[in-house]
Order: structure tokens, then sequence, then C-alpha cells
């Protein structure tokens, strides 16, 4: 997995000063640092908590609150953070599952930002 | 119809907006009342949504006519032995006593359009603000000479999971090595576009389980391609060799009637010989959408892709395999999506409560073999008036085992999840 710190939001303002300073611009570095920015961008934007509850219904065909013990994880009751980071790792395919790749790529910053808060509350 | 809202609606049909402005609750003094006809993936998903986001603030009916209902999704896991048929079957009892939700057991009949009343078999009546039909498919029986509800006794079609479905299990557990399948499957649009590539999958699977590996089963089949055809066909070579034979109708040129006490099907091009044969037939929305004249000239329901909305009465919303959906396949998925946005709007109307712009989502899992699974799937918006497909994922061909393994687990997981969404 690309993204390791779970800390990143935070984290993000060094890793660009230190990339900068290095001359470390492999792809991969790029990549973090363009993730982690938006990371930070969603988690400072405002997000409606009752439009996170209309996307999440949908999410709900698949994620269960309490049963789901296997391939499918709970996502209700994880960090904004968390839930930010794994979206947008899903949207650019640095998380393999074909389904949550596919359903990451129609979402737009203000929907990731909408469901990790509405997730996150429960 | 893009951005099709209740206002363009009325103006549509011809009513004053302002006799549309005011939600209902303020009209009347009593609660407005929600029925829902059909307690499958769409009726009993928006009726447990509309009564638990209005709080109390509506009444919402479930009107179903069986006591318990059989998911037609992994009947055919079923079918091959890898489910037990109580584990399909799920029950109402929740949506009763957790939401609040009056169940009643009957079968709708009519929908008094003018009056907002719905009539059931046994002549009593029920009032409505908002009407969600959601009455699955009806069977076509006369689409194939020589077919019919009786003779789906001897050739089980098991398109309408339940009494059908265990009848198919009993006749394929009495099958012995050397007898054989002959599968008529259905011309588009159906139920459930990968069910009958997984329903011969889990009978070969069955077969193959039992040591009958002298068994085949023939699929004659009225489309030139079909759902998942190339992981399918993948999966038959790898798990089944010899045992499936696919005839698309490039090569038995019609299919010209069944004959179920001879057990045979005659095509164009030759008459096929089954100990026991699965015809399904084609298919059509529910009758009660017949009778309410809800239907057009293709025998389903076309809807406002924004809001599931009936293009021809908006106190009625359609969901599942009796609408057009677009892109979205007929599936128990999509019908729960879809009801989840019908109860909004419903919501909406009745009590004011806030809309979005529609999201939908659907996925098909199959199972070919033991821990082999696949998946196709999309997420959905209305554009222009149209359900359109916003994103789209399906398996490759080849996938590593432990990929496919993954991909069955997942498909146990959202059955779990999804029978909860729907029953509560």
């Amino acid at each position: 997995m690309l993204l390791r710190n779970k800390c990143i939001g935070v984290a993000v303002g060094i890793t660009v000063c230190l990339s900068c300073f290095a001359g470390d611009t492999s792809e991969e570095s790029l990549s973090e640092v363009r993730l982690a920015t938006r990371i930070d961008s969603i988690l400072k934007e405002k997000s409606d908590i009752f439009y996170g509850e209309f996307l999440a219904a949908q999410c709900a065909s698949c994620h269960s609150k309490n049963e789901n013990t296997g391939a499918i994880p709970i996502i209700h009751g994880q960090s904004k953070l968390d839930l930010t980071q794994a979206l947008l790792e899903y949207q650019n395919e640095l998380r393999t599952n074909a389904i949550m790749q596919s359903i990451a790529g129609a979402l737009s910053d203000e929907d990731i930002g909408a469901l990790a808060l509405y997730f996150s509350k429960q | 119809m893009s951005n099709f809202s209740r206002r363009q609606f009325a103006k549509a049909i011809g009513l004053s907006a302002a006799a549309i402005s005011a939600p209902i609750n303020v009209i009347g003094q009593a609660k407005p009342k929600v029925v829902v006809v059909g307690g499958g993936a769409g009726g009993a998903t928006a009726a447990r949504y509309t009564a638990l986001n209005s709080q109390g603030a509506v009444d919402v009916t479930l009107v179903e006519n069986s006591k318990t209902y059989t998911s037609c999704f992994f009947s055919n896991l079923y079918l091959g032995g890898v489910r037990d048929f109580n584990s399909i079957t799920h029950k109402f009892d929740s949506l009763a006593k957790n939401y609040n939700i009056n169940v009643v057991h009957g079968l709708a009949k009519t929908v008094n359009r003018a009056a907002r009343t719905i009539q059931l078999a046994d002549g009593s009546e029920l009032d409505y603000d908002r009407l969600i039909l959601s009455p699955g498919i009806d069977i076509v029986f006369d689409s194939i000479s020589g077919y019919s509800k009786e003779a789906a006794e001897i050739a089980p079609h098991a398109w309408q999971a339940g009494p059908q479905t265990q009848l198919l299990k009993a006749k394929l557990d009495a099958l012995k090595n050397g007898d054989n399948v002959v599968m008529v499957a259905p011309p588009n649009p159906y139920r459930c576009p990968p069910g009958p590539y997984e329903r011969v999958s889990m009978m070969a699977h069955l077969f193959k389980s039992k040591g009958m590996m002298d068994s085949t089963i023939t699929i004659i089949d009225p489309k030139p391609k079909f759902s998942k055809q190339g992981l399918f066909i993948e999966g038959w070579q790898k798990h089944y060799p010899g045992m499936i034979e696919w005839i698309s109708p490039d090569i038995h040129g019609g299919i010209v009637g069944v004959d179920v006490t001879a057990g045979t099907v005659e095509t164009d091009f030759d008459t096929f010989e089954g100990t026991l044969l699965n015809i399904i037939p084609k298919q059509q929305a529910g009758a009660i959408v017949h009778q309410a004249e809800l239907v057009n000239e293709s025998g389903y329901c076309e809807i406002d892709s924004d809001s599931m909305r009936s293009v021809l009465d908006e106190n009625i919303f359609i969901l599942g395999d009796a609408c057009i959906a677009g892109a979205m396949p007929k599936s128990g998925f999509s019908a729960n999506s879809q009801a989840k946005i019908a109860s909004m709007h419903v919501l909406g109307d009745l009590i004011n409560r806030k809309t979005f712009p529609a999201r939908y989502a659907n996925t098909c899992w199959s199972m070919i073999g033991t821990n082999d699974g696949v998946k196709v799937g999309a997420s959905y918006e209305s554009v222009d008036g149209e359900i359109a497909s916003t994103s789209t994922f399906i398996s490759q061909a080849g996938e590593d085992s432990d990929t496919r393994q993954t991909t069955f687990e997942e498909s146990l997981n959202w059955y779990d999840s999804i029978t909860k969404d729907i029953f509560g």
C-alpha cells in the first residue's frame, strides 16, 4: 500500500518540503503528494452529513454495520481520515478491489467528504 | 426528461403547480399514507427506508402475497447444493416489529389511480398518497409453444424463486449419471442477465460433486451473446470440460416449441432431448402494472430516471424488474438501489424531506465453481432523462484463484448485507 502513514494529513507539508529539497520527483512520491494534498483538502472542507447519509444508502447494500467479518469490511465508525484515504486510494487504483475502484471513480471530492463524515459518525 | 421534477411533471400532465406545491401533511390532518406492493428486493427496501427515514411521520403498508420471501439471487447456489433453502428465505417480521410497517399478506390485484386506492384479491382496499409498485416479473408462458403454467410443473422455469426452485432442485437431485438437462434461456430483457449461465454452472457443479461426469447440460439460447460470456465459457472449460454446451441462435436457427411430456425442445436445426427440461420463457412486468395501465408496448414501465416515478402517474413509483431502468440490469441489487431513490422522493413529496440528484449502483456476482466467483457492475446517474452508467467494472479472464476466491467471499458477505438492508 502506498500510503502507510495514517497521519498523512498532518504530514503533508513535511512530505512536500522534503521531496523538493531532496529533488525527489519520482512518480511514486508525486502521487503520494497529490493524494495527501487531496486528503488534506477534503478534510478541510465542511461536508454535508445529510448528503453523506443519502450517498451512504447505496453502500448499505454491501457494507453492513454489524455483521460482516469477511471480504467486505465494516466501514461504520472508521475515522474520516481513514475513509477519505481509502476512497482516494481506490479512485487512484492504489487499492485493488474492482468494485470499489469503480464506485470511488464515480465520486467527487464533495461526495467523498460527505461519505467519510457520515460513516465516521456511525 | 432531464431533471424531471414534480413541478415539471405537473406541467406536463396539465396540473397547476400550486395544486402540488404544498406537502400532503399540510393539506390533510392524518398522516400521509404510503403503500408498497411487492415484498422483494425493491418493495421491502422501499418500505423499510420510507418508514426509517420518516421517523413515524408517514404510515407505511407493505402488501405481499407470500408469508416469506425466497430470493432469486443465490437460488442457483441452492440448486448447486452450496446453500440450503432456508438460507435464501426471509421473513417480514423485522419490518413489522422494528419499523412499524403494516405488513399485509394478500394479493394486490388492481389500482384505482383516480381514487388513489388499491384493491386486494380478498376484496379489501387500501388508500394511498404515494404508491410504490415493485411487482417483479411475470412469466409469459405462451411465448414458447407447448409451454404453460401446468407444463412448468414438469419442466420448471424456477425464475420466480420459491416452490418452482424447490421443484427444479428435486428434479436435479433425482437425475442419475448420464442423464442430461436442456435449458431454454430467456430473450432480453429478463430478470438477472447472468442468471441462466450461473445456473448451468451450478447444475454442473452438482453433477461433478456427485461424480456424474457423464451428465451434460445444453443451453438453447434465443440470444447471440450473453452476460459475462467470456468468463463463463472460460470457467466451464476449466471446471466442467465437455459438460456444458451453449447453442446460439445462428446454430439452432430459432426455438420452435417444447414438448415437456416427451422432454424435447424443437428448433429449426434439430430437436433436443433432455431427461430434465428447464424452460425460462420471455418475461414482462408483474400483472398489477398492466392492470393499472402503467406499461408501454414493451410490457415494462417507463420511469423518470431522477426519481423512479412513473412517467404516467406522479403518485406512483415503479421499481426493479417491472421498470425500464436504462443501463441498469434487472437484478435484486438494482431494485434495492432504486428503492432508496424512490423512497427519498416519496418523503420529499409527503414531508418535504430533502432530496438529492439520484445515484444508483449494481453488482451481479456469479458463482462458476468452488471458490470461483466473478462479478460485473456499475455506478449510475440520471443523464439526459436516462439512467446511465458512469463507471463500470467486470472480472477479468484468467484471474488468479485468490482473486476469484475473494470475489466469491464478497458475494457471501454481500448476500448477508443486502438481505439485512432489505428486510431489516
